[in-house]
């Protein structure tokens, strides 16, 4: 069985750890980071038409470049402790739409996400319990999906 | 008749196309295209012109000197350092690297002025905050926030300061008497409501070993550029209690920093030159001239009746009239624009106007923060949709609109009652 497990930017180790206690010797893990462009244009946005270019496009793509890799290592080395074959695939994007686009693409058995990247800040019952990403991947999946949620 | 009328078409137009950059024609050359016209027509005379662009050296020359000095602060790499010691007062706390991102947001506005915190700090901090694998839209935010709310600290901390200050012909003492105690509010409520509005997001830890400490590459450089930053600002506050003019202050500091950029072998001279924005200088130029075209065509002085008569002899509504006016229009055309139909608007009041003196200090804080409804109208925008996509459900369209409405115009209000306590 092939999971996508949909890894957040802090907790996708713990994802992976979870995913692990069912899965199979012979399931495969592919792990999907993607890095959030949203947060991009406003910053862009602020260089206007009378100010320079700031020009540190490249300092901020390496930024989120080598902080979807290090969460990505995280979630891998989880995966080789658990005993499971993990494949790791940065994007860029939206990270609701490339989630389920990266489903689609590789045909997974399985999306695996959890609730919320941040548990603590929020109810642990009711809607505020489901962060956007997760929201929109169960609603618009092309596959099974597993939900982590806290325990109440 | 016909010529205010042709006058003020010109202007209107000259104006709508800033705000609109019909077939992505750049302001700078909206502006100029409207002087040109308003030098073709008549309504300004090329000596009038040339008299008055040369008259306002100081003011240029404060903006090339400001845009050099963040410029070389930049390349020296004081932005990335001040960026991690936020970070390491962090102590691996979100909500306090945010209290201290306020912190180095408010000394570089005040003594690099708002454009080095919007265009250099932001950038910095989200390479930083991404690395910190923190939620970056609250430091995007407190960033481009901050780069307004402490801009009217002093005067050398916003540009449309120096360019109002020189006009009016105000002194440090003035704008500190109306505009320190605002000031400080702004600021003090801004970091207070971002702390309270984006608590969840910050009720995260980070580690610090997550982010590399910044490259120097020339350590005794930095430390150089550091020392003449210190004195720079030392010697802004003195030119500022003398009334020197601000632009030696500011063209000297450029120089002595080129001075040891050049020692220390540092000086690109082409990555400079982009640094600096050249059609700020076109635009500003142009829209004295414009400006002044309607002034000679007497739409300012009528403007200045009406404000007069709309305040009713009353101290109060002439401050808040003032201050809100100049950020609403500050916030639909351009606040250098705005800034300069105030001054001279201001300037055709009567003696007998209450609160006559502290009116330009109003249009100051009004042109300061004015931006921040800008800032709320479409970056905020663009910021707040991203944050209800995140929120999903929490966050509704009335919580919105309710922030958006009430935060900004909340400070303008308070600014003015503190603006006229000071009369």
């Amino acid at each position: 069985m092939r999971i996508l497990c949909a890894i957040g930017d802090r907790r996708g180790a713990e994802l992976v750890r979870k995913v692990a206690r069912f899965a199979g010797s012979t399931d495969e893990l592919a792990l999907v980071h993607v890095v959030d462009t949203g947060p991009r244009h406003p910053v862009n946005h602020l260089e206007g038409h009378l100010r320079p270019p700031h020009g540190r496009g490249q300092e901020m793509d390496a930024a989120e470049n080598d902080a979807g890799e290090a969460v990505l290592r995280e979630a891998a080395a989880e995966a080789g402790r658990a005993g499971l074959a993990s494949t790791s695939r940065l994007e860029r994007g939206r990270p609701e739409q490339v989630m389920v686009a990266v489903a689609r693409e590789l045909q997974a058995d399985l999306l695996a996400v959890l609730a919320r990247e941040l548990p603590a800040s929020h109810p642990r019952q009711g809607p505020p319990s489901v962060g956007h990403t997760a929201r929109f991947i169960l609603d618009h999946a092309p596959t099974d999906v597993i939900l982590f949620r806290e325990r109440p | 008749m016909l010529r205010p009328l042709l006058g003020g078409l010109i202007f209107a137009s000259a104006l709508v196309s800033i705000m609109v950059r019909p077939y992505r024609v750049s302001e700078a050359v909206s502006a100029a295209a409207g002087a040109a016209l308003m030098l073709a027509f008549g309504f300004v005379g090329i000596p009038d012109a040339a008299g008055l662009l040369v008259g306002q050296w100081n003011t240029f020359g404060f903006f090339l000197g400001l845009m050099l000095i963040s410029a070389v602060a930049e390349e020296a790499g004081v932005f990335e350092v001040l960026g991690y010691t936020a970070a390491r007062w962090g102590r691996g706390n979100a909500a306090r690297l945010y209290a201290a991102v306020f912190a180095v947001g408010t000394v570089i506005t005040v003594f690099l002025s708002n454009d080095a915190t919007a265009l250099i700090l932001t950038p910095v901090v989200y390479a930083l905050v991404t690395r910190l694998r923190l939620n970056v839209l609250p430091f995007v935010f407190a960033c481009t926030f901050i780069a307004d709310t402490a801009s009217m600290v002093l005067p050398v901390s916003n540009p449309i300061n120096i360019l109002m200050l020189h006009s009016v012909g105000g002194s440090l003492g003035g704008f500190l008497r109306y505009l320190l105690l605002p000031a400080a509010a702004a600021v003090a409520l801004n970091a207070v409501v971002f702390l309270l509005l984006f608590r969840r997001d910050l009720a995260q830890d980070y580690r610090l070993e997550d982010l590399p400490p910044p490259r120097v590459e020339d350590p005794r450089y930095l430390a150089t550029v550091s020392i003449l930053l210190g004195v720079i600002a030392a010697c802004y506050v003195a030119a500022s209690i003398t009334r020197a003019p601000l632009s030696v202050v500011a063209l000297g500091g450029a120089l002595a920093l080129l001075a040891a950029a050049l020692w220390r072998r540092r000086l690109h001279a082409r990555s400079l030159a982009r640094k600096i924005s050249w059609s700020l200088f076109l635009f500003v130029g142009a829209m004295f001239i414009l400006v002044r075209g309607v002034e000679n065509l007497g739409f300012t002085a009528e403007a200045g009746r009406l404000l007069a008569t709309a305040a009713g002899g009353n101290a109060l509504a002439a401050v808040i009239l003032v201050t809100v006016g100049t950020a609403l229009g500050a916030n639909l055309i351009n606040n250098v624009p705005m800034a300069l139909v105030m001054v001279s608007t201001l300037g055709a009041l009567p003696a007998s106007t209450p609160a006559v003196s502290s009116l330009p200090y109003a249009a100051m804080f009004g042109a300061d923060l004015g931006p921040n409804l800008t800032t709320v109208g479409s970056l905020a925008t663009m910021l707040w949709l991203l944050i209800l996509r995140r929120r999903g459900l929490e966050v509704s369209t009335l919580q919105y609109v309710r922030l958006g409405v009430t935060f900004v115009p909340l400070l303008l209000l308070a600014g003015s009652v503190l603006i006229w306590l000071r009369l």
